[in-house]
């Protein structure tokens, strides 16, 4: 069996693919409503969040929302098939 | 796309699955409205309006027609403005097609409830000297017709079965009143509209706590 992708077998990245991937890949998500969801802390999630766009797994959009900066995450289709693939292998693994 | 990293902070799979699960609950509660509140609240909002116009054609309670009409439409926008006010808390840090179809679901019910308080006013000029109870009979079949058309819609739009079995017996409820008249009309929403809407309200939940379960 294929090892289990490393970058997603992390359980802050696990967590932050399983709200995406709750979203579906046509929604974002602001960023503190993230933060908000996961009780993780800026720093924490932000670190995470790069390794995620670095694989591809996750964009991260900078948007104005009235006069305030925001950014708004949201999965790949790229994140998507390899959380899927990540769920069929844990449960191989059972 | 995988790194070649090595995994930290490692998870056995069935913590992994029991993480990612409640991750999932966690996440569908914050997005969107609490549908079972959403229903309970209309179930309180039929049983005080249908029940007190109900009340007052059958002469169980001192009150004009014309009054407990209008205490049926103050209750009416209470129960519309808090609808309103949840479905746009849930919404707020949301982008995407969801926040959409949200936005335009809301404004689909305000044209609706718009056409039906013109309606009634044209209807009330045009039928003053027929009976207030006929007329408030009429008036409400179209504000149902909008309800059970409305939530029938709304279940293609977001896949919701519950919603789609709402809508279908508030069609057929509405076709029983109208066949019915006046009186029985009042007596069918005062008791299904709150019946409907605590069963919805219920599978609702029970549907929520089997995804939980999961």
């Amino acid at each position: 069996m294929a090892e289990l992708d490393p970058v997603i077998h992390a359980d802050a990245r696990l967590r932050v693919m399983s709200a995406l991937n709750t979203l579906g890949p046509r929604e974002s998500i602001a960023f503190p409503k993230l933060r908000e969801i996961l009780t993780m802390t800026a720093g924490n999630l932000s670190t995470h969040l790069r390794k995620l766009e670095d694989a591809g797994y996750i964009t991260q959009e900078k948007v104005i929302e009235g006069r305030s900066p925001a950014t708004y995450l949201g999965i790949t289709p790229v994140g998507v098939a390899a959380f899927d693939t990540y769920k069929k292998q844990l449960m191989e693994l059972l | 796309m995988n790194t070649s990293s090595a995994p930290q902070e490692s998870v056995d799979p069935r913590a992994a699955l029991a993480a990612i699960s409640e991750t999932e609950t966690t996440t569908r509660r914050s997005i969107g409205p609490n549908v079972t509140v959403l229903y309970s609240i209309w179930a309180a909002a039929y049983l005080l309006g249908y029940g007190l116009m109900h009340a007052t054609t059958n002469h169980w309670i001192g009150l004009s027609y014309a009054a407990s009409l209008l205490i049926g439409a103050g209750i009416l926008v209470v129960a519309i403005a808090y609808s309103a006010v949840l479905g746009i808390r849930s919404g707020q840090q949301i982008r995407g097609d969801s926040r959409f179809a949200g936005m335009v679901y809301g404004m689909s019910w305000m044209g609706g409830f718009a056409t039906v308080a013109v309606f009634s006013i044209s209807l009330a000029n045009l039928m003053h000297e027929a009976p207030q109870a006929t007329v408030g009979w009429l008036i409400n079949s179209v504000a149902i017709l909008i309800v059970g058309i409305l939530y029938m819609a709304g279940a293609a739009v977001f896949q919701d079965r519950a919603m789609f079995i709402l809508g279908a017996c508030f069609t057929v409820l509405n076709i029983a009143g109208l066949l019915g008249g006046p009186a029985l009309f009042m007596a069918i929403f005062a008791i299904g509209g709150p019946v409907l809407f605590l069963a919805a309200a219920l599978a609702t939940r029970a549907r929520s706590n089997t995804q939980e379960a999961k």
